[in-house]
């Protein structure tokens, strides 16, 4: 019965998915339509040739913009299926090769990230919701509060200063060793730290409520042991589905973290494009982000279903 | 261990209502201070003066220089105009096309909803953070872009926030009096529905305030927002950063302004929240 349930939820998710790409590969094409100057002409600008009527026209039919909309988004949808982004307007190199050799310095990061904030923060939570209202809940509460509220690069920056300038401990910059990713991954996973081991601190003291507790506690099983194998295994799930959402906002928010720290990943390259309009490189950035971002939250909600059955049945099947 | 006691209330409510007075006491000086900056600045903040570049503190320049030689101090009070007012700007924009475009869907329901909620999913199909990117990337970086870049990428997260909390008005027995006794559409909204979400939305604003001083700075930081030589928190970092090994001290101040006002605006919107939402917790 329950299997039923599944299967169903799963193919239904996925019947849904082909529309929800096509619905933001045709944003990620129109993005770049908006773009208030002629792409033939930043073309032009960036290759140093002047920008005359005839090199625009040329130029035009080269990138394919004289065509009507329509077909030159079928155009684009067809070669991007086959990872054929165009060439950057300024290496000349197509585009998904170079996306495709940086994506791993970025994954790199963000999954270490990811790692670092787990290890962290089931602890952290979890002592926070034994001891609720003791000295560890409240400094768990502050530091959440603090890591939350603390931009990034200013996170960054204290950690350069004490841990590079003044000990000398950690390299500021580039890619290497594992002493390159600890400073990185300590400023990307900051915030992460902060809400899930409020979470998992809420979620604890919740599933105290639940007569299961009740029931272990009845049975002559101390806190402790009520607390780490019963209730800590049922509050991770709401855990496991914050790290997959997070992931993706992690993927994008280690733009900053790149740059300050000169980490050869996807995020420089971002701004670096940006910065010189390289409109094929943002278009394919973003295309990529989002289809891993869908990507990731359908395989945390199948997989969170999967584990907690319940779920099932509250939304009816 | 004392997992199940009853938390006492009444001693925490007290000082709250405290701490809820504090920051936004804070908050209030630090925007009054923005409003007054052009008044009360002691130096002219884009006033380069190269003789004077990493000068120390002095009577002339409070906090020093930065390394043109401007006057720290000015530039940070002229800074809270910059940041603060945009993040405002960009948090009353996005609310008020959310709350229009939550309360519409909601009340109208039908294909309109329908159609709007497919919107929903292939925007929020977007970390909003990408979306920003890419729009700045289009529109081509400045102050004006990141506002419109921030808000195009924040409105849908809104909305949809301001359309559930309007569904579960439309539920409420005072709402479907109203109804059935006839009141008009317009009268509805006004006296029934937006008093009915007024605390939720203040509550919303409060907390996603402080998220956008940091996506605003960090933007700035990035290059992609306010451009030199405006005084902007994110970009005096920016710029603080080229000197980092030689002159840290010019990062501590403008930071630790972003950090304290993003603090302050998150305890205000969680204690907010507590008031008007107690069973959280």
């Amino acid at each position: 019965m329950m299997d039923r349930q599944l299967l169903v939820y799963v193919r239904n998710r996925l019947l849904g998915l082909p529309l929800i790409l096509l619905g933001i590969s045709l944003l990620a094409f129109i993005l770049v339509r908006l773009v208030p100057v002629e792409p033939a002409e930043v073309a032009l600008r960036m290759s140093n040739v002047p920008p005359t009527e005839e090199a625009i026209a040329s130029m035009r039919k080269e990138l394919g913009t004289d065509r009507p909309l329509a077909v030159q988004y079928a155009d684009w949808l067809w070669k991007a299926l086959r990872f054929d982004f165009g060439n950057s307007f300024v290496g000349k190199t197509p585009v998904w090769e170079d996306i495709r050799d940086k994506f791993p310095a970025t994954l790199l990061l963000a999954g270490s990230a990811i790692l670092l904030s787990l290890v962290v923060s089931i602890p952290l939570g979890a002592l926070a919701a034994m001891h609720k209202g003791g000295w560890i809940d409240r400094l768990s509460r502050t530091l959440s509060l603090l890591g939350t509220s603390m931009p990034r690069y200013w996170l960054a920056f204290l950690l350069v200063y004490a841990f590079s300038v003044k000990l000398d401990w950690f390299p500021t910059q580039g890619r290497g060793g594992w002493q390159h990713l600890v400073l990185p991954s300590i400023t990307l996973a900051a915030a992460n730290i902060a809400t899930l081991s409020r979470l998992l601190r809420t979620t604890m003291l919740e599933n105290m409520k639940e007569p299961y507790v009740l029931y272990a506690r009845a049975r002559g099983l101390s806190d402790t042991a009520v607390l780490f194998r019963h209730v800590l295994p049922n509050s991770l799930l709401p855990l496991v589905t914050s790290v997959g959402v997070s992931f993706g906002y992690l993927l994008a928010g280690t733009v900053i973290v790149e740059q300050i720290f000169s980490w050869p990943g996807l995020g420089r390259f971002l701004i670096e494009s940006i910065l010189n309009r390289d409109y094929p490189v943002i278009q394919c950035y973003v295309l990529l982000m989002a289809v891993v971002f869908v990507l990731t939250n359908l395989a945390v909600d199948l997989a969170g279903r999967m584990l907690d059955p319940r779920l099932l049945r509250k939304e009816g099947g | 261990m004392n997992v199940w006691a009853a938390p006492r209330h009444a001693l925490r409510r007290k000082r709250d209502v405290s701490i809820l007075i504090g920051c936004g006491l804070i908050l209030s000086l630090i925007a009054i201070a923005g409003a007054l900056a052009p008044w009360i600045v002691p130096n002219d903040p884009n006033q380069v003066d190269m003789m004077n570049k990493f000068a120390p503190a002095s009577l002339q320049y409070p906090l020093g220089t930065d390394h043109l030689g401007r006057c720290t101090l000015s530039r940070l009070l002229m800074g809270i105009r910059t940041s603060l007012a945009i993040s405002a700007t960009v948090i009353v924009s996005t609310l008020f096309i959310g709350a229009i475009a939550g309360t519409i869907t909601a009340l109208r329901g039908g294909w309109l909803d329908a159609v709007f909620m497919r919107i929903c999913d292939i925007l929020l199909a977007f970390p909003t953070l990408v979306l920003a990117f890419a729009l700045l990337g289009i529109f081509g970086p400045g102050t004006a872009n990141l506002i419109l870049a921030l808000v195009l990428s924040q409105w849908v997260y809104y909305s949809r926030m301001v359309r559930s909390m309007v569904l579960k008005v439309k539920v409420r027995l005072y709402y479907q009096s109203a109804r059935v006794a006839g009141t008009r559409r317009w009268a509805l909204v006004w006296r029934h529905v937006l008093p009915g979400i007024s605390a939720q939305l203040l509550v919303l604003a409060t907390l996603e305030f402080g998220s956008v001083i940091l996506e605003v700075t960090g933007l700035s930081f990035l290059g992609l927002g306010v451009q030199a030589p405006t005084a902007e928190w994110g970009m005096m970092m920016n710029e603080a950063r080229q000197h980092l090994r030689q002159h840290p001290e010019l990062m501590w101040l403008p930071g630790l302004a972003v950090f304290a006002v993003v603090t302050c605006s998150n305890v205000l919107g969680e204690k907010l929240r507590d008031h008007f939402d107690p069973k959280e917790r």
